[in-house]
């Protein structure tokens, strides 16, 4: 089915073409280490590419990776910015020497929902006082360019948690599909830096570069320009000057989606307790096998632990994700536990994401609605069903 | 590493082998310098899990020596020891581990000139190891990144909606429905454990409980009821009823064995299965894999006329490309996939344990390395642990949202037990498990 919003003409707009994509990818991989959609088998997840190898062997990207396909992926971009374990730092002799080493990647292809999950972690990560050093340094060392998504896939439900499939500018550079090429939209500073030189060149091989119209970037680094967010909204690409180039690219998406409502807001003036018993969490959750898929996968999940391991002379700190789907998550050293069943356990899930973190950082939810939890898991557990019994018992 | 070197942990009994070495001592009797000494009551005390972590963190052998068999100071420690060390070393060298790594043998404390001998193979054979080295925190076969051409396959989002396969299996859904109404009505059983259509967009078949009679027109039976339902009677209270595959069945089986379950507080409506077909529209790998077609026990039987059709065929378990591929880096490649969320732990019917190894603090099991090292001592521990027990339903790979396909691994050890042992998980109420028993005359396969 052809549909109509594809193809739409783009002139004196930047635009790359899906042939080029190798070239494209080439260049970021220069700087940091690309980071692709691939295929590992049985699912679909980002991973490290190396590009120079594939020219080596003469492969294509688009054979290797699944950088064009309209999906989302079963892991989130999460770990490049929160790595299941990282090593904090290192004792050595009395000191304690911190973990330097954070690498940078270039990740292709994240989907707004995943980009929406970054400003959560974002907010929870690098404001108020417990600012998270290490996110913030791989935050900083990251290049992150984002697709819009063109349909919404089983289980996807980004629009009742507010986020545009199509667009979120929470990212370096944000891509639209325009049927054989995509437009290329800035949307931070480092975006521009890293790919004027390279969409500019009038004698780059790739040809289709036009210097004019040029979207302004916003001032600083995506990090900063976030944090101001969370106090006042800083007006960003989408309008100010950049309104014509916007226009045509909300065109191709077909129309500017404003603020979508929320619809699986809950009401978080609420007192805590009163959830607790609003529906019966035993029996939604019956079925739950507590295995922590759906926190892992979870894009804005962000509960860690540490663990110190200790070596010959030296010992380290890592710090590792954390379920609160395990009952270890809540253990007293008293051999008490307070979440002691698995429906608290999926209580405390669900209310931190949809309660208690509004709460706490100015009425973020922390859910996405890329529907990962409910696609992974193996039994059926439905987050959006259980979400409308509350908002149904809410309204009565 | 220096190769000429290698670090080898050895666990000796303390009433024979360990006598043995002092006698080596003793007697002056020279052997290379590479073993570090642990001393074990028994060998029948040694958890293969020392052995598998004793490789994760670095070592590059192991040698396990105790009494010869008949002369234990535990009288049999030493013959159940024998079956562990054997089946352990069947699924070291199907994770790719070099067999050498692991060595075992048995010293008297007379015999200290053979403690010599054996420690100078030992070093020898680990020297001449290839694959298998985990040195502590690094793993030394890395995961290559992804650069080559690799095949695409159409993307799919299918749903679990029922097919034209479905119609086949109408008349037997309707038989079940009639037994489950009249078993909650009868009050025969409290509640039933079956499958329902779940309501979201990909229609997939899940789990239920139903407690009421009301509520039966909820159950399905077809060909896309994967996941095993055994697990869920460890918590129910009372008499249960469950729809329940060969597989489920045998997990049952296995579980009332264990002492997990007893047999008159679950009501089993078995069901013939020709496998099951997973959200892509394929019989599930586990599936393709298994010929028990009918349950081995049951309370009713829901096959209607199909019993008779089906076959108890043999188990071509041995997978020609299981065989091929047993090496390291097909192991690591599946590490790499794993993201330690313990899905498969969870929906396997035999890890019911309270607290898992994994989960413990005394002792700490976890490794040095906590990204790759936790996940291979997960999955090597949790086969160990399953050694002989496996009813191969399938459960941890159908579960694993990663594609992570591990099961590869306790296939193998479950062949290796039964075609050593003649021993099947779950067919058989009265026969003893495999590892809970011995024969004086088992044989010792890969023993010095």
């Amino acid at each position: 089915m052809v549909d109509k919003k594809q193809n739409v003409e783009v002139r004196d707009q930047k635009s790359i073409s899906k042939n080029e994509m190798q070239g494209f990818l080439r260049h970021l991989s220069t700087k940091r280490a690309l980071v692709c959609p691939v295929d590992t088998g049985k699912v679909i997840e980002f991973r490290e590419v190396d590009i120079a190898l594939l020219d080596m062997n003469q492969g294509s990207i688009l054979d290797a990776t699944r950088i064009l396909d309209d999906h989302v992926s079963y892991k989130s971009i999460k770990e490049y910015y929160f790595p299941q374990t990282e090593l904090m730092f290192t004792f050595e002799n009395d000191d304690i020497v911190d973990n330097k080493d954070i690498p940078g990647y270039a990740i292709f292809g994240a989907r707004p929902c995943d980009l929406e999950a970054l400003r959560v972690m974002t907010a929870v990560y690098s404001t108020g006082k417990y600012a998270d050093p290490f996110f913030h340094r791989r935050f900083e060392a990251n290049f992150l360019i984002g697709i819009g998504c063109k349909n919404l896939k089983p289980e996807c439900f980004c629009q009742e948690m507010g986020v545009d499939k199509e667009f979120s500018d929470f990212c370096d550079v944000m891509l639209t599909d325009n049927g054989d090429c995509y437009i290329v939209e800035y949307l931070s500073e480092k975006g521009r830096s890293e790919l004027d030189g390279y969409l500019r060149d009038e004698n780059h091989p790739l040809g289709f570069v036009s210097a004019q119209n040029h979207p302004p970037a916003v001032a600083g680094t995506l990090f900063s320009k976030r944090a101001n967010k969370i106090d006042e909204p800083s007006p960003g690409l989408r309008d100010a000057e950049n309104a014509e180039c916007r226009m045509q690219n909300a065109e191709i998406r077909g129309g500017v989606t404003g603020e979508l409502e929320k619809s699986f807001a809950l009401d978080v003036e609420k007192d805590d307790t009163e959830y607790f018993d609003i529906i019966d969490w035993a029996k939604v959750t019956e079925m739950c096998k507590g295995c922590g898929i759906c926190t892992y996968i979870c894009p804005t999940c962000y509960c860690f632990d540490f663990k110190d391991v200790s070596k010959k002379g030296t010992a380290e700190r890592y710090k590792c994700w954390d379920s609160c789907m395990y009952p270890k998550f809540t253990l007293h050293a008293s051999g008490h536990n307070p979440r002691e069943h698995r429906h608290e356990r999926y209580r405390q899930r669900v209310l931190h994401k949809y309660k208690y973190v509004p709460n706490n950082f100015d009425g973020v939810i922390a859910c996405t609605g890329c529907g990962r939890c409910v696609r992974s898991c193996p039994v059926g557990v439905n987050i959006k069903d259980i979400l409308k019994q509350i908002i149904e018992k809410n309204d009565d | 590493m220096d190769n000429s070197s290698p670090k080898i942990v050895a666990f000796l009994c303390t009433w024979c082998s360990y006598a043995g070495a002092d006698l080596a001592g003793t007697g002056r009797n020279q052997y290379p310098p590479n073993i570090r000494v642990i001393r074990v009551p028994c060998s029948g005390r040694i958890n293969p899990m020392y052995i598998i972590k004793a490789l994760l963190e670095g070592a590059d052998g192991v040698m396990v020596s105790g009494c010869h068999p008949g002369d234990c100071h535990y009288l049999v420690g030493n013959y159940f020891a024998r079956r562990r060390f054997v089946v352990l070393k069947r699924l070291l060298t199907a994770a790719g581990f070099d067999a050498d790594r692991v060595n075992f043998t048995w010293v008297s404390a007379s015999e200290g000139a053979r403690f010599a001998d054996v420690v100078k193979e030992v070093t020898e054979k680990v020297l001449g190891c290839q694959t298998g080295n985990v040195r502590q925190g690094t793993v030394l076969c890395p995961a290559s990144p992804v650069g080559s051409t690799t095949e695409n396959r159409p993307l799919s989002y299918t749903s679990g909606k029922r097919d034209e396969l479905y119609e086949q299996y109408l008349e037997v859904e309707d038989h079940l429905i009639s037994i489950c109404r009249k078993l909650l009505e009868d009050g025969t059983v409290n509640s039933v454990i079956g499958y329902q259509q779940e309501g979201g967009d990909m229609s997939l078949c899940v789990p239920c409980i139903i407690d009421s009679p009301e509520d039966v027109e909820k159950l399905v039976w077809y060909n896309r009821c994967v996941p095993n339902l055994s697990s869920y009677l460890l918590q129910r209270q009372g008499k249960t009823a469950i729809v329940a595959k060969p597989c489920d069945t045998r997990a049952i089986l296995s579980l009332i064995k264990e002492n997990q379950l007893k047999r008159e507080d679950v009501y089993i409506i078995g069901h013939t299965c020709y496998g099951m077909v997973g959200n892509d529209g394929n019989m599930l790998q586990a599936c393709s894999d298994c010929t028990v077609r009918v349950p081995p026990i049951y309370d009713t039987f829901d096959g209607i006329g199909r019993k008779t059709d089906a076959i108890q065929g043999d188990r071509p378990l041995d997978n020609p490309d299981n065989l091929l591929n047993e090496t390291f880096e097909r192991f690591v490649n599946e590490m790499n996939k794993c993201i330690l969320c313990y899905s498969c732990r969870q929906s396997c019917y035999g890890c019911y344990c309270k607290t898992c190894f994994m989960d413990r603090g005394e002792p700490d099991w976890q490794t040095a390395s906590p990204d790759i090292g936790a996940k291979m001592l997960y999955h090597l521990g949790r086969t160990t642990h399953l050694s002989g027990r496996c009813v191969e339903c399938g459960a941890c790979e159908n579960a694993c949202a990663s594609g992570v396909n591990i099961r590869y691994l306790i296939q193998a050890v479950t062949k290796f037990i039964k075609d050593t042992y003649d021993y099947e998980a779950g067919m058989d109420l009265e026969k003893e498990p495999a590892m809970l028993t011995y024969k004086v005359d088992d044989e010792e396969i890969g023993f010095l």
